[in-house]
């Protein structure tokens, strides 16, 4: 297994290369540059400017010279927030994106598997009906209309449950607060809630017809002891191929959700760096990325080999 | 298996305790918030609109920079509460008589760590901009310097800049042509005296929290990138008895909307833009959050002098007076924009004004009627239209979509048949530099108040002239105008200029900007200004009726 682990590592790095090749020239294919405004600079303050951030020399140079600071963790100043470094940047942002990604990841998956399996276990009923019907709205209801909705009812209208305020700030992180998480959070994790559901209804449903289900249940064994000791641990494999990706995806922080409530996340850096052409962010932003899907895609792998003796075997 | 009564059940009762929970939601006041989180009346909290670039003077260059920067330090000249000059660091200033020589002195004040400020601080501050090693976006700003444009191109050392400390506390500047407006431009947070001693020590990294000093009404004390910049109150500030104001939050709320849902919600005191589709929403529900401001910007569209047919003056006139104005600025923006029927936006500052597109009074259907026999005598018809393209510098849909549209209604009468192109603003920005385009729509806005920084918008040469606009009596009017020491016939010199561009149709102006900021009105001494620039040390907040507003 650590070998599989380590050259499964090893492996990454050409992928990584190429990543960072690929959007190093796809990037600076795009017309525009980093330092473009409406006020056209004098040529002479824009020689200085490129100059100062080594834009005058030769492309290839140019990529020869990230690849040489990459190597030793540089990855450059960000063009745009000047103050700061991309990997200051990323340094302050990705732990509030992970924070709030990793909360609403969990939640996610204990309410998602709960209801799944539920639904599964009253298939065609209307139980069943009621929660994927649930879902496929979690699932269609984009963040961005979830997101104000909460806020106008949580925020601005004000919410009172048996004389207690519930009211939650409708935006600003105040340094990871539980009343400023929850909002985010929750408009996080109803999508995620929605579709781990639905995958483990899915597997479930097939999983409660396999053969060795039936046998079990013929043995006399208990209806707990087959869904939480056999069932589920086959229905979960979907999820687990579906949870690398996700992940990444959403530890990488939310561009929407990171406006709408003011966070300070590095969302935001991916769309915004690439509208800006400011290269060095989005390929800071890009590497980490990657190095998480790679990462997670590895750990989805490792536990697939847990879960599944079929995998462990081949 | 559990049996399916009790599953049923269990459902039962979550669904019944959460019916139960949504029942006791009372909604309440309809539209503010009545949490208790307000803070002291020493607080203000101010959305920013954006994420800072940079708090380093010499490398900022937008209004996020500026609103935060402009707390911090303070130039030679500051403004008032209504962004006019007042002293600064500097208290007297005499001009020799050629306009050429300037002469400041300075005030006993000290940076925020006990140093004292002085003509040294100036000196520095001024090379370091134009120093090519400093890649200073607003180097060009201080061209009018002696010897400023030499040193930034790498011609000349930069001790050989027209500024020198002739005392301690007195500074002599010497200018390469007059420039009657040199007050109004010593505000600018790019000519603001730096702390030497501080850029000395810590270089590139001065301007970050604990490295930073100010001259100005607050210290820097905080700066989380997206999440907040924290201010607090400078006690060695030399009018510090007059501020009331303790701390400032500045927020990078880049999305207005939600800014909106923030603003109600009792979060944010101000909010320096608004979401301009909610407009009407504002209008019809907080109007006392509504600061209409008509800022010095006016949106414009380029014309490509050098294609055909445009460079007829005949097809230019033409689609000058087929745009209507009045329903691009009341019904399609609808928050308060000034029809522009000139280049120089009302109000600049020793600028006499007044001229106009000369059909502005004609009824539109007159004008329509014009236009029409205008384009029929550049050779077009109903049957053989003009048809070209229309830049426009955002792909979402919005407002410059919704007025595109309109505008490509209001051409379609005049027999031309404008594409409009969206672009990413980097691309549209290459493009329109590169004057690869027929029409394009574009925005300016003014450096300081002074009508020259628009009409340099249309000199032969310029920079910024993408439609490459050229009449020589139009430049020698402006050239003679920069030589002028009178600020009286100098404004006359540029209104003739801009009189001869409108004759020339040499571009279509739409509308001045207001640029509205929303401010609760609990915020005291916030006033609406041209150049939409708000210094805290003039605010206070009457905090009775913030707690009333909210509680």
């Amino acid at each position: 297994m650590t070998g599989y682990a380590l050259r499964r590592i090893l492996g990454a790095i050409p992928t990584l290369f190429v990543i960072v090749t690929l959007a190093f020239f796809m990037m600076r294919a795009a017309p525009g540059g980093p330092f473009d405004s409406e006020r056209r600079l004098p040529p002479e303050v824009e020689r200085n400017i490129k100059a100062a951030y080594d834009l005058d020399k030769p492309l290839v140079q140019q990529y020869f010279l990230y690849l040489g600071k990459l190597a030793h963790g540089d990855l450059g100043p960000s063009y745009k927030n000047k103050d700061f470094t991309v990997v200051q940047l990323i340094a302050t942002g990705l732990p509030v994106s992970m924070r709030l990604g990793l909360s609403a990841m969990t939640i996610a998956l204990l309410l998602g598997s709960f209801l799944g399996v539920m639904a599964a276990l009253r298939q065609n009923q209307w139980q069943d009906y009621s929660v994927m019907g649930v879902a496929m709205l979690g699932i269609t209801i984009p963040t961005f209309v979830t997101a104000p909705l909460l806020t106008l009812v949580f925020g601005i209208y004000g919410v009172t449950l048996f004389g207690h305020d519930l009211s939650l700030p409708v935006g600003g992180w105040n340094g990871g607060a539980l009343a400023n998480m929850i909002l985010p959070v929750t408009v996080l994790a109803l999508p995620q809630i929605a579709i781990v559901s639905r995958l483990m209804r899915g597997a479930m449903v097939e999983v409660l017809r396999a053969n060795y289900i039936r046998t079990a249940r013929a043995k006399g064994l208990s209806a707990r002891r087959i869904v939480m000791r056999h069932a589920l641990r086959a229905a979960v494999l979907p999820l687990v191929s579906y949870l690398g990706p996700a992940l990444a995806a959403i530890l990488t922080g939310s561009l929407i959700v990171e406006q709408i409530f003011g966070l300070p996340g590095i969302g935001r850096y991916f769309i915004q760096g690439a509208l800006n052409r400011d290269y060095t962010l989005v390929l800071g932003v890009v590497i980490c990325y990657a190095t998480l899907v790679i990462l997670l895609n590895l750990l989805a792998d490792i536990l697939y080999g847990v879960l599944d003796p079929k995998v462990r075997q081949a | 298996m559990t049996s399916r009564k009790t599953w049923n059940r269990r459902l039962a009762v979550a669904g019944g305790v959460s019916l139960a929970a949504g029942g006791y939601l009372a909604l309440r006041s309809p539209s503010t918030s009545s949490r208790s989180t307000i803070p002291d009346k020493g607080v203000l909290r101010w959305g920013n609109g954006a994420e800072p670039e940079t708090l380093d003077n010499s490398l900022s260059t937008g209004t996020q920079d500026d609103n935060i920067i402009g707390n911090l330090t303070m130039g030679l000249i500051t403004e008032d509460a209504r962004a006019q000059p007042v002293p600064g660091v500097a208290t007297e200033w005499k001009t020799s008589p050629d306009g050429l020589t300037w002469n400041f002195k300075l005030r006993q004040a000290q940076w925020s760590d006990g140093v004292p400020i002085t003509a040294d601080d100036v000196v520095f501050s001024w090379r370091r901009l134009l120093d090519p090693a400093t890649a200073a976006r607003y180097a060009y700003y201080l061209y009018v310097v002696k010897n400023a444009e030499p040193i930034n191109v790498g011609k000349l050392p930069p001790d050989r800049l027209g500024v020198k400390a002739v005392g301690k506390y007195e500074l002599e500047v010497t200018l390469e042509r007059p420039a009657p407006y040199l007050l109004q431009m010593l505000m600018h947070a790019c000519t603001h005296p730096l702390p030497r001693h501080v850029i000395a020590a810590k270089g590139k990294n001065w301007a970050r929290p604990g490295n930073h000093v100010s001259s100005g009404p607050f210290i820097l004390k905080e700066w989380i990138p997206n999440g907040h910049v924290l201010l607090e109150k400078n006690p060695r500030f030399f009018d510090a008895a007059n501020v009331a104001v303790e701390r400032i939050l500045f927020y990078p709320t880049d999305d207005y909307s939600a800014a909106l849902q923030r603003m109600r919600a009792g979060e944010l005191d101000i909010h320096d833009r608004i979401p301009a589709q909610r407009i009407d929403w504002i209008r019809a529900n907080l109007p006392q959050l509504l600061h209409p401001v008509s800022v010095f910007s006016v949106e414009y569209i380029d014309i490509n002098h050098r294609r055909a047919p445009f460079n007829d003056v005949r097809v230019r006139e033409a689609i000058n007076l087929a745009i209507n104005r009045e329903a691009i600025a009341q019904r399609i923006r609808r928050i308060g924009d000034t029809p522009a029927y000139s280049l120089v936006p009302p109000n600049i500052a020793n600028f006499p004004g007044g001229n106009n597109l000369a059909f502005k009074a004609m009824p539109l259907a007159s004008r329509i009627e014009r236009a029409r026999t205008l384009m029929h005598q550049a050779g077009f018809s109903e049957t053989n239209r003009l048809t070209t393209t229309f830049l426009i510098r955002s792909t979402a849909p919005g407002p410059y979509r919704a007025v595109a549209a309109a505008i490509q209604q209001m051409l379609a009468q005049a027999y031309i048949d404008i594409t409009i192109v969206p672009m990413d603003f980097a691309v549209f920005l290459a493009q329109s530099h590169a004057h690869d385009f027929d029409l394009s729509e574009r925005a300016w806005g003014a450096d300081f108040d002074d009508a020259a920084t628009f009409l340099e918008l249309l000199q032969t040469g310029s920079g910024n002239n993408d439609g490459q606009y050229s009449n020589r009596a139009f430049d020698a009017l402006l050239a003679s105008a920069q030589q002028d020491t009178d600020l009286v016939s100098r404004g006359r010199k540029l209104a003739q200029a801009e009189d001869l561009a409108l004759k020339d149709h040499a571009l279509v102006p739409l509308y001045f900007w207001v640029d509205p900021n929303l401010a609760w009105p609990y915020v005291k001494g916030w006033h609406a200004n041209g150049m939409d620039k708000h210094r805290a040390r003039w605010i206070t907040i009457d905090q009775a009726a913030r707690l009333k507003q909210f509680e």
